[in-house]
């Protein structure tokens, strides 16, 4: 009796290890792009998500993604998505993107899942101008 | 005229609520039956008040009287009638409103069953319980989020309209309502574990009473769990349907605890066992449907579900912790008289295999749990931003989901206490051959992945087995009564023990959607196109053509469509709308459903000419996750048929059993 006690009790102790190890594994940061590329170089290819404004006529179609630029904060990153772009990806657009920094080169980010920052409020449309907003995010 | 009407109503409930909780609490301690029959009549009061103060916001919402900063916040104009009516749950204030009103009537459903029982200290103490619940949600509306609050200044000449995602699905009409439904009835359970800690009535009278309520509240649940995914397909475009948003999970962890009170109550009922277990599981369930309020409403997480957020944080979350406070001191408190007679006498029996099904329940509720909450902390704690990623949700979930669907194979035909290896055998052939035969195939059908194989393997293994069973069951009926029917054999035995036959409908509802998420999962393509009006692409074999766009202007939206043609197929249109109250347009997935495929079309980007995006999803048997549903609901509503009672003259039980069976009943369940 006592064993089986001893074995369940076992079981669960590996079960929320487990449960432990995963979540360590799975956390996702998310950082604006100035915050980003201040980081970059600690953070190394772990994966994360970051925000920032889609620049104005940076996006470039490929056949399995998109290139465009992301910038917030006064700095900038080459992101490079590969898969499904959301609805409404366009240029200015708020967008967070999940992924981490590329291997290949710096300030380039290679994204796996890109999101829109749908806003809450709802503000009537301005009118429209060149210049994308300075914060993007609405922070 | 409306506010003070509509703010009149809401004090007139909040002041019958506190006098039904004062009236109930002298009852009570003077123990004077005349009290607790008045305390029980403010729950009409309240009823009433509820039930105008909803009649009063749809009055108007329709009248468009804009002066309520409600009414100009969630509807226009323009709004088309569906959306709003239900623009009165659309944001938060009018959501609170419809949970106040469901609320009441539960309470007041739940004292007309005990009104009979009014002066027991049982259903006192539970009355007092939903008077406290009901005045906490009164007195949020009035002091924290209320509905009828006047707009600043001038009266606006229109007001704004929903959110753009409330008004582009009518399930938006059903998913919201389903949902309250269910998280609310949790209220009951909750009241009535509350007064038997108080009352020290641990005997099983007090799970008999709720047991009811509890499987209706589950039922509303997991419809509203499911359509919330149908939703999520149709309208939010990510070709997905469960996310592990914290917003989902906020409704998921309910279902999860109270999956497995459903179950382990059983246990209680027919081995008196498990009774600090099942009071946990109850009180569990009523503080996580709290928590989700509280995540959901609050705003303090980040989700497509977010759209609205205000101040009542603070009261949801010191309601929680006076909630989850009172019912652990209640447990350890009692916790000496809570001893239950009985053991486990074998790891091979029904007992056993329930506790097992509540400790991956229970572990399932952790996992989530800690993966919605542990971003909050950090963020609390170190002002760190972060998320928890799909894998965790899913390395985790996955496992615990094969090993249930496991369970759920084998536990119905497990016998209480042990089981004998013949038995086993003799049970477990025909669906362990089915089981097998199955996996053979699916593998040599091309699927991939353990799970998605040992899915179909489970399935098939449990079909066999409720077929089974319910082949037996109409058998032993037909022995008996030579001269009925099949058909009316069937519902015969369905009659006679509803409780058993619901649970294993729901049973196969649960593995139609086992079988369709790894389907779904396992056979998915999804393409992007890039098309100039008139071009094609090839996506498994079908010709895809983008046609032309086409816009359609309406003082409610503007709609851009791409019109396309898939060859063999059909005609599709996905669109962006944009609305005038929103920046930001939406995206309306273009769906073609069958049994067997789904066609699921999105426009990515949506400039007024030249080349679009159009994203192709081919899914399989996704139409499956929805009718699993249906048949879980449809399962909960037959095991709620109270039992057909036995005439008299009828014979009392079978005399001789069917040839290849033991007299013993396959599943036994005790209503």
């Amino acid at each position: 009796m006592r064993l089986r006690y001893g074995i369940i009790a076992l079981v669960c102790v590996g079960a929320v290890v487990w449960m432990v190890v995963l979540l360590q594994r799975n956390v996702v940061f998310f950082k604006t792009v100035s915050e980003a590329v201040h980081d970059e170089r600690s953070d190394g290819t772990r994966s994360m998500r970051i925000g920032g404004g889609v620049v104005a006529a940076s996006i470039q179609r490929r056949a399995d993604g998109v290139d465009f630029e992301l910038s917030q904060g006064g700095a900038t990153v080459r992101v490079h998505h590969t898969g499904s772009e959301p609805a409404l990806f366009k240029d200015c657009a708020p967008v967070v993107a999940e992924g981490h920094w590329s291997a290949r080169a710096s300030k380039t980010f290679d994204s796996t899942r890109l999101l829109i920052k749908h806003d809450n409020n709802y503000e009537p449309p301005k009118s429209a101008t060149a210049k994308c907003p300075d914060d993007p995010l609405g922070r | 005229m409306r506010a003070q009407l509509g703010y009149g109503l809401l004090t007139i409930g909040t002041a019958a609520a506190a006098l039904g909780l004062v009236t109930t609490a002298a009852g009570i301690v003077r123990k004077q039956g005349r009290l607790l029959e008045l305390g029980r009549r403010y729950v009409v009061l309240v009823l009433l008040a509820a039930l105008g103060a909803f009649v009063v916001m749809e009055t108007a919402l329709f009248g468009h009287d804009f002066s309520l900063q409600y009414v100009a916040d969630n509807v226009a104009r323009a709004t088309p009638g569906l959306y709003t009516f239900t623009a009165a749950w659309a944001a938060l204030e009018g959501s609170i409103l419809l949970w106040g009103l469901l609320l009441s009537v539960y309470v007041a459903a739940t004292a007309w069953r005990f009104r009979r029982r009014a002066d027991d200290p049982l259903v006192a103490w539970a009355t007092l319980v939903q008077f406290a619940v009901l005045l906490f949600f009164f007195a949020l509306m009035l002091f924290a989020a209320n509905p009828f609050k006047q707009v600043s200044g001038l009266v606006p000449l229109d007001g704004r309209g929903p959110n753009p995602l409330l008004q582009n699905h009518p399930l938006v009409a059903i998913h919201p309502p389903m949902l309250y439904a269910g998280l609310v009835g949790f209220t009951i359970p909750f009241s009535f574990a509350i007064a038997a800690l108080v009352t020290a009535r641990f005997g099983e009278g007090w799970l008999a009473d709720v047991r009811r309520t509890t499987l209706i509240a589950w039922g509303f649940l997991t419809a509203g769990i499911v359509l919330g995914a149908w939703w999520s397909y149709a309208v939010l475009g990510w070709g997905g349907y469960w996310g592990w948003d914290p917003v989902e999970n906020a409704s998921f962890l309910p279902w999860l605890t109270a999956t497995a009170f459903i179950h382990s109550v059983m246990v209680q009922e027919r081995r008196g066992m498990l009774r600090v277990w099942n009071l946990s599981l109850v009180l569990a369930t009523f503080c996580l449907t709290i928590l989700g309020t509280f995540l959901t409403r609050s705003g303090v997480v980040n989700s497509v579900h977010a759209f609205s957020q205000s101040a009542i944080g603070p009261w949801l979350l010191t309601f929680l912790g006076i909630c989850a406070f009172t019912a652990v001191g209640l447990v350890a408190w009692r916790g000496d008289k809570l001893r239950a007679p009985g053991r486990i006498d074998s790891p091979v029996s029904r007992e056993a295999a329930f506790l097992l099904n509540n400790l991956l329940f229970a572990g399932f509720a952790l996992v989530v749990l800690t993966g919605t909450v542990f971003p909050l902390l950090v963020e609390a704690l170190q002002n760190k931003q972060i998320s928890v990623g799909q894998p965790y949700f899913e390395r985790l979930g996955v496992p615990i989901g094969i090993a249930l669907l496991f369970l759920m194979a084998i536990g119905p035909v497990l016998p209480w206490r042990a089981a004998s290896g013949e038995l086993l055998r003799s049970r477990l052939l025909i669906p362990a051959w089915a089981g097998g035969l199955t996996l053979l195939i699916a593998v040599a059908a091309g699927a991939r992945g353990i799970a998605n194989v040992l899915a179909f393997a489970l399935g098939a293994f449990t079909v066999a087995s409720i077929g089974r069973s319910a082949t037996i069951g109409v058998r032993a009926r037909r022995h008996v009564h030579k001269d009925e029917g099949w058909a009316h054999a069937t519902t015969r035995t369905v009659r006679g023990n509803p409780r058993l036959y619901g649970g294993l409908l729901v049973h196969l509802g649960v593995v139609v959607i086992a079988v369709a998420l790894a389907t779904t999962a396992g056979w998915t393509t999804r393409r992007e196109l890039q098309l100039n009006p008139g071009e094609s692409a090839t996506v498994r074999g079908h010709q895809v053509t983008f046609l032309d766009r086409e816009v359609d202007r309406s003082p409610q939206k503007t709609t851009i469509k791409a019109r396309v043609r898939i060859a063999g197929v059909g005609s599709f249109a996905p669109a962006i709308s944009t609305f005038p109250n929103a920046a930001e347009g939406i995206g309306t997935p273009s769906i073609h459903t069958t049994p067997w495929r789904d066609w699921y079309l999105t426009l990515s980007s949506s400039p007024t000419s030249g080349r679009v995006t159009i994203g192709v999803q081919v899914g399989t048997m996704v139409m499956w996750l929805w009718i699993g549903g249906l048949i879980m609901v449809i399962g909960t509503a037959v095991a709620l048929v109270p039992a057909r009672r036995r005439r008299v003259r009828e014979p009392e039980a079978v005399t001789a059993p069917p040839e290849d069976e033991q007299p013993v009943p396959l599943v036994e369940v005790t209503s």
